[in-house]
């Protein structure tokens, strides 16, 4: 009973677990919130981040919750990241790896185009631990460590209802929470001397609504829309100090303001299909981050892709889709002031079904880059690989309790 | 064929992640750091230097229950007089005899350097004495020497000469009471070159101590070991030295009012060098016996920074180790959560106390450099809070 879906999960946590030793997200994610994480399969990003409009029957997993009305059986749903970039900044250069934590989803119908999904999805996520040699005039040499962890998440409780055979709609409230935690040490490789710490945690709390609608007005035509409102944060901030006579707490709010997006995706053939988003939202006010007053605007998403799915019969190619895509993401930030930062990328990706059942691996490819030396002084030219797995099972009551 | 595609790529996902190291990221942030994006930064961390001084303090502490007793002088300890206590008890069968002849027998064990000497003479002490107690100067005695029975007050003492021949009738006085000896007193009878010491067994050693042997008239022998003993030792050298057996022991006083109450102590250390010419690790004796050269140090912060209260012998302890005495080095006694606790005003700022550790059990000198560029200090390395920014 339910093997499909919990061994679907035991899969998840063996991933997270070897991805342990890979660190660090973007250079540009430890300032401000992190980066940004737009939820969605490996389809999705696939297809260049364009797939909002795109419906998708195996996935609880979806860029659209309204897609989420098409699942006929219990989804459990997962995606998660794996990235390798090599960083440019003036003469220095890096070759970094990254993990991002996985979103996960489990989507129960309650009954035919009505579903309802809960899950987990990184809203914005930010690590690094970099660290210098510190020469103490006269004296020993020490090291200076800095150690950045950001996640910010929402918690998501949607309803998603298929209207019509030509119209789904879903709304969800979402608890969003968080924590920014900044650590900076002074050390010595000396057991004589301790380290000396300072600590800022910010505790992120808040809640949101947010609905879609997706709407297929032809059969080769589809179209999607969504609106996410403001998050108001109430923000916990305490520093720690090695020195405890100097710690303190305070209490702020954060807004984040509503984000909205629309796509749309179009049969060129009954095989070949375009699609295309639009994401904005405006810049927040940097409330915490004084030092980035000027340096924060809105931000933007614009993506395209073209895919051609699989065939019903025919052979092993024919069988396979084939997916590419482009995507732009404007950053909150901009670095310096008035010079974004912007990731580019291109997106190739496929997938197949589970053996045995409903269910589907996707995975994407993405080649880009973040930030550029001309405007920023920094790039990082990023290779991304994605995998997004979904199992499915019906569920029924054990025969003794009918 | 799915099965198999599935399996590698989650086996290529795992290998993936768990198999690629990434390089340092600090090269590549550090433009984020130094404009202030990043929006943290590290305190400042500093190394200060605070002048110390450094006061010797005499505090009295016997050594009455050293192995060894020791005449002579070593890198200005003078080892001044061995008194000896004896129990003329006898048995009822000897108790009417008559000496007729006696001998003083020092058991000299150890000579520094080889075949040293020193020049002694024996005399009756005025006032008894207890071994457990402290005797910072020789008691008084009776200044005309106990003769041998040539007439002789002076003896040379060494390994070659370690029994002297005593006057019969001062010995049959003390046997049969009608004179009480309180002890007898070996002293100088000129001083001894330096750095030259003899030294012989204490009672404390277990075996063969110091005696007084006696011949009866009719051949009969005995023979009465000291009962206590003692060797007296003075330190008049100026300077911060520690001392033990005489417990001479160095008060560091400092200010602290530099260091800025936001900082956070890394380490700190009370930095002294040693005058390896001054000092005195072990003499050939106490080589003998198995003991190491190394001079046991006890690091404490008292609990009064009067030197003449009683609380001053006593306090927290800060560090403990050995150094070697007769060597000139730099050492550095960690301070550890000293300067820390009195910035917090956890603890008053008494200064420090440095003491042998073995001060009543050996007497061990370790001398500090105290003017100049060698002159004691403190060194305390420590880091102001990070800036974030702070709340909106």
């Amino acid at each position: 009973m339910k093997t499909r879906v919990s061994a679907a999960a035991l899969a998840a946590l063996c991933l997270v677990s070897a991805a342990a030793p890979a660190r660090a997200q973007s250079v540009f994610g430890a300032s401000f919130l992190g980066e940004h994480r737009f939820t969605g399969s490996a389809r999705h990003r696939a297809l260049g981040l364009s797939a909002y409009a795109v419906r998708d029957s195996a996935y609880a997993v979806v860029a659209n919750d309204a897609a989420l009305a098409d699942i006929t059986s219990v989804t459990f749903s997962l995606f998660e990241s794996f990235s390798s970039s090599g960083v440019r900044s003036g003469s220095a250069t890096a070759d970094i790896n990254r993990f991002q934590l996985p979103t996960v989803m489990i989507g129960v119908p309650l009954k035919k185009g009505f579903a309802v999904g809960v899950g987990y999805r990184e809203r914005f996520e930010g690590r690094g631990e970099f660290s210098y040699p510190l020469a103490v005039e006269g004296g020993s040499s020490g090291v200076e460590r800095y150690r950045h962890r950001a996640s910010l998440f929402a918690a998501p409780l949607t309803a998603a209802w298929k209207a019509a055979p030509w119209a789904s709609v879903a709304a969800s409230f979402n608890l969003e929470r968080g924590s920014i935690v900044d650590v900076s040490t002074v050390l010595f490789r000396n057991e004589l001397f301790g380290d000396v710490e300072s600590r800022r945690d910010r505790s992120y709390a808040g809640v949101s609504w947010s609905g879609s609608v997706l709407l297929d007005p032809h059969s080769r035509l589809s179209l999607g829309a969504g609106w996410n409102s403001a998050i108001d944060y109430d923000v916990s901030e305490s520093f720690s100090y090695t020195n405890d006579a100097l710690d303190s707490s305070a209490a702020w709010d954060f807004r984040l303001p509503a984000s909205w997006g629309a796509g749309a995706a179009a049969g060129i053939t009954e095989r070949w299909w375009l699609s295309s988003y639009y994401w904005r939202r405006e810049a927040p006010d940097p409330a915490g981050y004084r030092q980035l007053s000027g340096s924060i605007g809105a931000e933007r998403l614009v993506s395209f892709g073209v895919e051609r799915r699989r065939a019903a019969a025919g052979g092993f190619f024919a069988r396979v889709p084939l997916r590419a895509g482009y995507y732009e993401n404007r950053w909150h930030l901009e670095y310096p002031a008035g010079r974004p930062v912007r990731s580019r990328f291109f997106t190739l990706g496929s997938g197949f079904n589970l053996p045995g059942g409903p269910g589907a691996i996707d995975f994407s490819l993405e080649f880009g880059r973040i930030g550029s030396i001309g405007d920023n002084g920094v790039d990082e030219r990023v290779f991304r690989f994605s995998m997004s797995m979904s199992a499915s099972e019906t569920w029924s009551r054990r025969r003794s309790e009918r | 064929m799915k099965r198999t595609i599935a399996y590698a790529l989650a086996a290529l996902a795992m290998a993936l992640a768990a198999s690629c190291s990434s390089d340092p990221e600090g090269p590549v942030m550090e433009r984020f750091l130094d404009d202030g994006t990043y929006g943290v930064k590290a305190g400042e961390t500093r190394r200060v230097v605070i002048p110390v001084t450094g006061t010797a303090v005499s505090v009295p502490q016997g050594v009455g229950t050293a192995r060894l007793l020791v005449l002579g002088r070593m890198r200005g300890l003078e080892y001044r007089a061995v008194l000896l206590k004896f129990d003329f008890t006898r048995s009822a069968a000897d108790s009417a005899k008559t000496v007729a002849s006696a001998r003083l027998r020092l058991p000299v064990q150890a000579v520094s350097p080889e075949n040293a000497s020193v020049l002694v003479s024996f005399h009756e002490l005025l006032e008894g004495f207890d071994d457990a107690d402290t005797i910072v100067a020789v008691p008084a005695y009776r200044p005309g020497p106990i003769p041998d029975s040539l007439g002789r007050t002076t003896h040379e003492l060494g390994l070659g000469e370690i029994e002297f021949g005593l006057d019969t009738a001062s010995v049959n006085a003390w046997l049969s009471g009608r004179r009480p000896l309180p002890g007898i007193a070996v002293v100088w009878a000129a001083p001894p070159d330096t750095n030259s010491t003899v030294e012989m067994n204490a009672r404390e050693r277990g075996t063969d101590p110091c005696a007084v042997r006696v011949t009866y008239a009719g051949g009969a022998t005995g023979s009465f070991g000291a009962a206590a003993d003692y060797t007296v030792v003075t330190f008049a050298e100026p300077g911060p030295s520690c001392v033990g057996g005489l417990a001479r022991r160095v008060h560091f006083t400092f200010d602290l009012v530099g260091i800025p109450a936001r900082a956070a102590v890394h380490a700190s250390f009370l930095v002294l060098k040693t005058r390896g010419d001054l000092g005195v690790g072990a003499t050939a004796g106490d080589l003998g016996l198995g003991l190491t050269y190394l001079f046991p140090y006890y690091l404490y912060a008292p609990d009064s920074a009067d030197t003449l209260s009683g609380d001053f012998r006593k306090g927290t302890g800060v560090d403990q180790g050995t150094l070697d005495p007769v060597v000139s080095q730099i050492i550095r006694l960690p301070l550890r959560g000293f300067v820390p606790d009195v910035l917090k005003g956890l603890r008053a700022n008494r200064g420090l106390v440095l003491q042998s550790n073995l001060e009543t059990g050996r007497i061990q000198r370790a001398a500090f450099a105290s003017f100049g560029e060698d002159a004691p200090y403190l060194e305390i390395y420590y880091t102001l809070p990070a800036d974030f920014g702070g709340a909106p």
